[in-house]
């Protein structure tokens, strides 16, 4: 299928890790999503810019380290990364934090993404 | 779009934050524990003023009906679920969950 | 129009379950299509067949029926049921347990996709 015929999906993660599962399960829906023809894109909003923070270690938690999968998903099929630049700000947080180097948007730009994809997933 | 919420504003900031994303124009639903954004006499009815200036704002009739809600800020459009159906088949949907 | 409901939420912990059973009845009342309902995360919880609710609305008993009413497609997710111990034997009629490819071919064949949840 072409690149013009697949529809496009956003997952949007406005949840931060580990305190709750949404993040997990959204990096699991990306994961699994790419092989099945989806233009997949995925926004970081709010809370959500945590699940790609660096220094992750939730050893002690017994759970799987949610940041350290975001630099493989393009050999998944997910090529498009967005971060809020408001919610990084307010965070105290810079890409250099991040695990991962999405593309910094406003919230006009947010806005605007959500118009071009035919489903919106909140994680 | 459509922008639907769920959460009180009391509660949780998603209405605020997905009110500073919603581009002017665009519908938001107020549902579930949402619908007490739409409530009269809150302090959030000054912040749900201002944005009924700029958005269509919905609120899901049974929410209300079940928590009491009647008396609602002068604007908020009360619907039901099929008018709900009716607002997703126009606009696409954003979940602020 | 033809819609695909993605239900996130357990239902007697939060309202999101019954929402989206709500909103699944008016698509259908309306003369809407619903290609399918995939169930994720703690939404694998509507599947199970021995939810007893005393005295009130049974939401895996209208789940049910509303499938077999219209013939709907309802996938719990499979990882999401291994992790909480749902399965076949514990599921009501009308649910299957299969895996997150299934929300992507709905996600395909639908015009929309609303998703209940938090």
């Amino acid at each position: 299928m072409s690149a013009e015929a697949m529809k496009k999906v956003l997952v949007v993660m406005r949840h931060a890790p580990y305190g709750t599962f949404y993040a997990f399960e959204g990096l699991q829906t990306l994961l699994i999503m790419g092989a099945y023809e989806l233009d997949l894109g995925v926004a970081f909003v709010d809370d959500g810019v945590y699940v790609i923070t660096r220094n992750q270690n939730p050893k002690a938690l017994q759970v799987k380290q949610v940041a350290q999968t975001f630099p493989a998903l393009p050999d998944f099929e997910v090529h498009r990364f967005y971060v809020l630049e408001d919610s990084l700000k307010e965070r105290g947080l810079t890409l250099d934090d991040l695990v991962i180097q999405p593309q910094v948007i406003d919230r006009a730009a947010l806005a605007a993404l959500f118009e071009e994809h035919a489903a919106v997933l909140p994680f | 779009m459509l922008y639907t919420v769920n959460k009180s504003p009391f509660a949780s900031p998603n209405l605020e934050r997905c009110l500073q994303v919603a581009p002017a124009g665009s519908p938001i639903l107020l549902y579930e524990d949402g619908v007490y954004a739409a409530a009269a006499g809150t302090a959030f009815e000054e912040r749900l003023h201002a944005a009924l200036q700029a958005h269509p704002i919905y609120a899901l009739q049974s929410d209300l009906e079940a928590r009491g809600l009647s008396n609602l800020v002068e604007g908020v459009r009360v619907i039901t679920y099929e008018d709900f159906v009716d607002l997703v088949i126009e606009h696409n949907v954003v979940p602020w969950l | 129009m033809r819609f695909s409901i993605l239900v996130l939420e357990s239902p007697y912990q939060r309202q999101a379950a019954d929402s989206a059973y709500r909103f699944a009845r008016a698509v259908l009342e309306k003369g809407h299509q619903i290609r399918g309902i995939f169930f994720y995360m703690n939404g694998v919880h509507n599947a199970n067949k021995y939810q007893k609710p005393p005295g009130e609305r049974n939401l895996g008993t209208l789940w049910t029926q509303l499938q077999q009413e219209h013939n709907l497609d309802f996938v719990a997710c499979i990882a999401a049921s291994t992790w909480r111990g749902m399965n076949e034997d514990l599921a009501l009629p009308g649910f299957r347990i299969a895996g997150l490819g299934q929300l992507a071919l709905m996600i395909q064949e639908s015009d929309r996709l609303v998703t209940f949840g938090g």
